[in-house]
């Protein structure tokens, strides 16, 4: 196996090579690291909510599968594949995001070993009944853990909103009802479907011997058989470009209200290149006009409607993308409508160059920043590849992006009738308020 | 230890600056950033609601950049230099931090000057606010103190750590030690302007303050950064923390409070006797926190989760300088007593008998590894020293791990006698969805 120097403006060791079976292999070697880090990953998450059938045709498969596979395929026959890290003192652990699952470990010595240990268990699915019964009971409690969390709850009811039927709007891990139509049979199906080398892609950071993990990699893959697959293509949802409602309210256990405001972004360029500028351009965009160096950030901030859990981002995939503005605050209705003010002032003054080149020195600084670790690298270095763009091409888009790119973002994105609004309302019986009194002596 | 004279504090280089302040150095160009850190020290006391105030209160502006955005503007144009600061407890301490973060000038085009103008943007926000008639102005010091007070409640939001803060409240209703670190929603309610200037005088001029660097610094540098930075800063051993006699309560309380939740927190804490604890008898507390919870392979992951499915999270951690065990369960309503007896009887089996050989070995390797893992970020590195320096055992990370890899299941064993019953059960308590949940 060849390995390639991957040329990156910061002057790191970046490799890449293909393994057996086709799996992209992404390293970044860096001497004086005393921990490596290793994560596989697929092109597969909870976005995936129709699998291949013989025919070819999508068939829907329960909502959250893609997360339970994640769970199931730590364990094997011989048992839980997790306590063969913990046993070398690697910690391993694994995500399911909308577009990808991500298993990956950490250690600090035998790095091939774990690799090896990863590589093996990612492949090696083994599913029964009893032993998805069980799963079923400890993804309950996961499912009901995350339906207290009003961060996730506000974000997956906006979600729900802006939506009508990407499948962006189901909740990662599913329902408590829809993983118990789970079975083995649908696991492995997902399994076949979308855990093909191809579809995948390893990256290695931090403290290790490139040539040597990359030779220990060669080998566990080709010790492996597959059948000839491909990398998943995921269609494009054909989602309408209005949204479902405008609006929707839950009482909940808070301590006061929390507001989500949503806007759908139905400007999604195909080639990688356009996407990531149009990414880069919504989050510096976001950054001029809501980061603390904003004076319309200090406006609403001083007036009281938001304070430091208000937070502006900006998600998207290669069908979907959305910012959201949310954030604690007593007067929801009153602080949606200073946001669409502010928008408007913002349209009505243009962006100015000098907050343009702040927002983009910042975005500069933290880019090194996230060199610092070897998990956010290799983290980055994964997203990248599925994207189809690398590490230089965002420094590229950074450099190239003007003031008017992001007013075209403010025009074209931030309108008010692509929004929603999600809020949770404090339920109204006083327990918040007396236990938070506490005595005070 | 005089200026000048090199010492080693862990894995730093140990300084002192003429006024007495301790400077901890880790030279490396491992990163990509250099990070100062300032830790301010106080007691636990009434003035934590005060005392952690004073950071909101200093970046809404400073006497040359007048208001948030001139301060936020200013940091932004060092490419996103960070200046940000928190308070944490650290046994009957709470630390104020203040940490300035800045790229390393050489991977930016045109290499900029960055770390100087940052150097001196800190002093600006630590010693010069904006002040009008010699105070707070009243519009933003009521802001930050209505801010203050909500960020207290929103703890209620999550409910994992609004359960921890419930159980330390009960079980340490007169100790310092379980007071909340921002302080009370009272303590808040009762601030004025004066005392937030006051607190401020108090952090900057009389507390006693460590300072840390990590990057690409030579000690001598920094010692005299610092002079000019903190001219009168000293430091101070650990506050004096009344000794605490460890007796086992008479039987453990239960506490539960229901809430409108889908899955019910189930906390616990006791304590653990600290006295004439040995070097070897401390790491070996650790090893046993691990076994019983640190981990995917540890007891209550393994029994609670993997063999009942009874909860998605069950864990143990172990405070070492006040030496106290906590517990804590994601669960079903139903199955409260279940894991209750699950908890205690894990505990009880270390207690009675040595802990397998597998079990220690993956505890003691995940430890070195873990232990190792913090070499590699360097706010872990300032975070771990900081705890080192309040046990009094400084020791490298190496040496640390060499200590941990000797840990024998005899010495998890005896120091499993340490550990009393439980003062208190605490379960935050949602609607039972399930008859005896989980399987038997």
């Amino acid at each position: 196996m060849n390995l390639s120097t991957i040329d990156n403006a910061i002057g790191e060791t970046l490799l890449r090579g293909e393994l057996a079976h086709g799996l992209t292999l992404l390293m970044n070697p860096r001497p004086g690291f005393s921990r490596a880090f290793g994560m596989l990953a697929t092109r597969y998450g909870s976005l995936d909510s129709r699998v291949p059938s013989a025919s070819g045709a999508l068939e829907a498969v329960p909502d959250g599968i893609a997360h339970f596979l994640e769970h199931k395929l730590f364990e094997d026959q011989h048992g839980d594949v997790s306590l063969r890290f913990s046993q070398r003192g690697a910690s391993c652990n694994a995500g399911t995001e909308f577009g990808k699952t991500s298993y990956h470990f950490s250690c600090a010595g035998q790095l091939e070993e774990n690799l090896e240990t990863l590589i093996r268990f990612v492949y090696d699915p083994w599913f029964t009944k009893e032993s998805v019964a069980k799963e079923q009971g400890i993804i309950e409690q996961e499912i009901r853990m995350y339906d207290d969390d009003p961060d996730w709850i506000v974000f997956f009811n906006l979600l729900e909103s802006l939506y009508q039927r990407h499948p962006v709007r189901i909740n990662i891990a599913g329902t408590v009802q829809s993983i118990q139509q789970i079975t083995p049979e649908l696991l492995y199906r997902c399994h076949r479907s979308f855990y093909h080398p191809r579809n995948m892609v390893l990256a290695v950071a931090g403290g290790f011997d490139a040539a040597r993990a990359a030779e220990v990699a060669q080998r566990t893959m080709e010790s492996l058989h597959f059948e000839p697959g491909s990398a998943w293509q995921r269609p494009r949802c054909d989602e309408p470009t209005t949204i479902l409602r405008k609006r929707h309210e839950q009482p909940f256990a808070v301590s006061r209200p929390q507001l989500a405001l949503g806007f759908k972004d139905i400007d999604l360029p195909v080639a990688p290149k356009a996407w990531l500028r149009r990414d880069l351009a919504s989050r510096l965009l976001l950054d001029v006009l809501f980061s603390s160096s904003s004076l319309h950030h200090a406006r609403l901030y001083e007036s009281g409607l938001i304070d430091d859990s208000f937070d502006a981002s900006y998600s998207g995939e290669h069908d979907f993308g959305f910012t959201i503005l949310a954030g604690e605050t007593d007067e929801p209705d009153r602080l949606v409508t200073q946001l669409f003010q502010t928008l408007a002032n913002a349209r009505q003054q243009g962006i100015a160059l000098a907050d343009f080149e702040l927002a983009r020195n910042r975005f500069l600084g933290r880019y090194v920043r996230a060199f610092n670790s070897a998990e956010s690298l290799a983290s980055a270095l994964v997203s990248g590849h599925f994207r189809g763009v690398s590490l230089d091409d965002l420094i590229e888009a950074a450099m190239s992006l003007t003031a008017a790119d992001l007013a075209a973002r403010l025009d074209g994105h931030l309108r008010e009738e692509l929004s929603a609004v999600s809020i949770l309302i404090p339920k109204d019986d006083g327990e918040a308020e007396d236990d938070a009194d506490g005595d005070d002596d | 230890m005089t200026s000048g004279n090199t010492e080693k504090a862990g894995d730093f280089e140990h300084r002192r600056t003429r006024s007495g302040l301790d400077v901890f150095v880790l030279p490396t160009r491992k990163w990509k950033t250099k990070l100062l850190r300032l830790h301010v020290r106080a007691p636990q006391s009434e003035r934590n609601a005060a005392r952690a105030l004073v950071p909101n209160l200093l970046r809404r502006g400073t006497r040359r950049l007048p208001n948030m955005v001139a301060v936020s503007r200013a940091l932004e144009g060092l490419y996103g230099t960070t200046w940000s600061s928190s308070a944490y407890k650290l046994g009957d301490e709470q630390i104020l931090t203040f940490r300035l973060e800045t790229v390393e000038e050489r991977f930016l085009p045109g290499k900029p000057p960055i770390f100087g103008p940052a150097l001196k943007l800190a002093r600006e926000l630590l010693f010069e606010p904006f002040l009008v008639d010699g105070g707070f102005p009243a519009a933003i010091f009521e802001q930050e103190r209505l801010n203050h007070r909500r960020d207290i409640e929103a703890q209620f939001n999550d409910k994992l750590s609004y359960s921890f803060q419930r159980l330390l409240d009960e079980m340490f209703r007169d100790d310092p030690y379980g007071r909340p670190v921002l302080g009370t929603v009272a303590q808040t309610d009762a601030l004025t302007a004066a005392t937030a200037l006051d607190a401020h005088r108090e952090i900057t001029t009389r507390l006693p303050m460590r300072a840390f660097a990590v990057g690409d610094f030579e000690p001598a540098e920094v010692v005299r950064i610092l002079e000019e930075l903190v001219p009168t800063a000293a430091s101070s051993a650990p506050f004096p923390s009344g000794a605490r006699p460890h007796r086992a309560p008479a039987a453990p309380r239960v506490l539960v409070e229901s809430e409108s939740v889908s899955q019910s927190k189930l906390v616990t804490g006791r304590r653990v006797d600290l006295a004439n604890l040995t070097e070897r008898e401390f790491d070996a507390l650790r090893v046993y926190a691990g076994i019983l919870g640190g981990g995917f392979h540890s007891r209550l992951f393994q029994t609670i989760r993997e063999k009942h499915s009874l909860a998605y999270f069950a864990s143990a951690s172990l405070d070492r300088l006040r030496g106290v065990l906590y517990t804590s369960c994601g669960i079903d309503a139903a199955a409260r007593e279940k894991v209750t007896a699950l908890v205690e009887a894990e505990i009880e089996s270390l207690r009675q008998a040595p802990v397998r050989a597998d079990e220690l070995d993956q505890t003691r390797n995940l430890i070195v590894s873990g232990s190792r893992s913090m070499l590699d970020s360097p706010g872990g590195m300032v975070e771990t020293l900081e705890a080192n320096l309040a046990t009094g055992r400084l020791r490298t990370l190496e040496q640390v791990c060499e200590a941990v890899a000797a840990v024998t299941a005899a010495d998890v064993q005896a120091v499993a006698q340490r550990v009393l019953p439980p003062d208190l059960i605490f379960c935050l308590e949602g609607e039972a969805h399930a008859e005896g949940a989980g399987t038997p």
